[in-house]
């Protein structure tokens, strides 16, 4: 399915353009730049490339207020994400932290930068700490995570060398 | 009761506070906790770049689970939505369970959608019940004025929370502080979204929507903000410290888990339920549970 035909799945034209998802926004509140109506409108007149280029698609905070608001039921948050995946893909923005997050779960099974080392073991000084509190070391498996992420190739889309290329 | 303990990421690498305080207050209740072994990421920061591996992360998660038996508990917005969303969808798509079981089956893991995953306040208020908390309680917190954050992954999409609580403005967290009968406050900005998640994207964002908060809440002089989730939590208390030393703005508002102020109110000191490592101390409710 490609990225305009999953946007229809999530509702993109029932919007008649009523601007609650704007109206309930909290980033719209402290950034005038970013407004949710205007970029449902614009996806849908000129089309997934005209946003997909736009810096405020990047200002959404995902608190799924609009989504849960909206009176037609268009999934907002999630047409958003379709196009942050979407953008990702293409390489037109590739922010740094889901690259380092990616890397992260890849060589420690978690997202936490304060894990460290192989084997997924916490640094230890939190090992320490967690010691003198009584609680228990946590088990993760690292190498899960790792063939997870090697199966997605999410790290090769995110260093812009995934097989399809511009696609 | 018996429930597998999803830990997550940030809680048990910085929040051992808000872990300790929750098991203390689960085994208070007779819930017990049974950590899942060899778990992985809840693939919720995925889920905004790459839902593949989003799925096949909470899959396998839930997968363990379903292994052991357990319904799954978790202390993080976060995983609670990331594995709620994955579980539901799982159950009700049967081209992509069959998909995902493909990829487990070397594992020796199988999604089946045998069991439930729930957020830890969820638990408390369902499974538990007020009134069987109550039973527990044995200090009255009433002369301590306490304001709540319930954070929004939580309770949204409320059709992958399964309509919980009220998804425009959550009420469950307020009840669980109110048996406590500390001074509840209601305040403006109660349902702002903390902006945690704008970091790294819009820093300005971010910073923008944690200022609202603040500035609110300082008008307030409550003892505590109540958070329910590690993100929220830093975002506040990380988040002050930045705007202190950043812009010079103090606002000094401390920041507790839930099940810190429970904790209290059943009984433990400040010590037990790990007040002393909150960075911004509440001073009040420490030097009253020394």
């Amino acid at each position: 399915m490609n990225v305009e035909e999953a946007l229809k799945k999530l509702d993109l034209n029932m919007c008649y353009q009523c601007g609650t998802c704007t109206g309930t926004c909290p980033v719209a509140r402290v950034e005038s730049a970013f407004n949710p109506r205007r970029l449902i409108d614009e996806a849908r007149l000129y089309g997934v490339d005209h946003v997909l280029n736009k810096e405020e698609l990047w200002f959404c905070t995902e608190c799924f207020m609009c989504m849960e608001k909206c009176p037609q039921k268009v999934k907002i948050t999630e047409i958003i994400l379709a196009l942050w995946e979407e953008a990702v893909k293409r390489g037109i923005k590739i922010p740094q932290k889901f690259v380092g997050l990616a890397k992260a779960v890849a060589s420690t099974g978690i997202s936490t930068g304060a894990y460290g080392g192989k084997g997924t073991a916490l640094s230890g000084m939190i090992l320490k700490k967690r010691e003198k509190l009584g609680l228990p070391i946590p088990k993760i498996k690292q190498e899960v995570a790792k063939d997870i992420v090697e199966s997605t190739g999410v790290l090769e889309i995110l260093e812009g060398k995934s097989k399809e290329g511009g696609e | 009761m018996k429930l597998a303990f999803y830990l997550g990421c940030v809680i048990p690498a910085k929040l051992p506070n808000y872990e300790l305080s929750a098991r203390k207050v689960f085994e208070k209740l007779g819930v017990e906790l049974v950590d899942m072994e060899d778990f992985i990421c809840c693939g919720f920061p995925f889920e905004l770049f790459n839902h593949e591996t989003w799925l096949k992360m909470a899959a396998y998660n839930l997968a363990l689970a379903e292994k052991q038996g357990l319904n799954i508990v978790t202390l993080c917005n976060g995983c609670a939505n990331s594995l709620a969303h994955a579980n539901k969808l799982l159950k009700e798509d049967s081209k992509k369970r069959e998909e995902v079981n493909e990829f487990l089956k070397k594992y020796g893991l199988e999604f089946k959608g045998t069991i439930e995953v729930k957020h830890f306040i969820r638990v408390l208020y369902e499974d538990i019940g007020l009134d069987k908390i109550k039973e527990n309680i044995t200090k009255e917190l009433s002369e301590f004025k306490l304001a709540t954050h319930t954070g929004c992954h939580v309770v949204r999409p409320s059709e992958y929370m399964d309509s919980f609580d009220n998804p425009i403005k959550p009420t469950k967290l307020d009840e669980l502080v109110n048996i406590t009968k500390a001074n509840n406050i209601n305040y403006l900005t109660k349902n702002l979204c903390c902006g945690n998640t704008s970091r790294g994207l819009n820093d300005n964002v971010s910073i923008e929507l944690l200022r609202r908060k603040m500035k609110d809440l300082s008008k307030h002089e409550v003892d505590a903000l109540v958070t329910i989730c590690p993100a929220c939590y830093l975002q506040y208390e990380m988040g002050q410290l930045e705007l202190k030393t950043k812009f010079k703005e103090v606002y000094n508002v401390p920041v507790v888990h839930y099940p810190q102020i429970l904790g209290l109110a059943m009984g433990m000191s400040a010590k037990e339920v790990g007040l002393d490592m909150n960075k911004i101390k509440p001073k009040k409710i420490i030097e009253a549970f020394k």
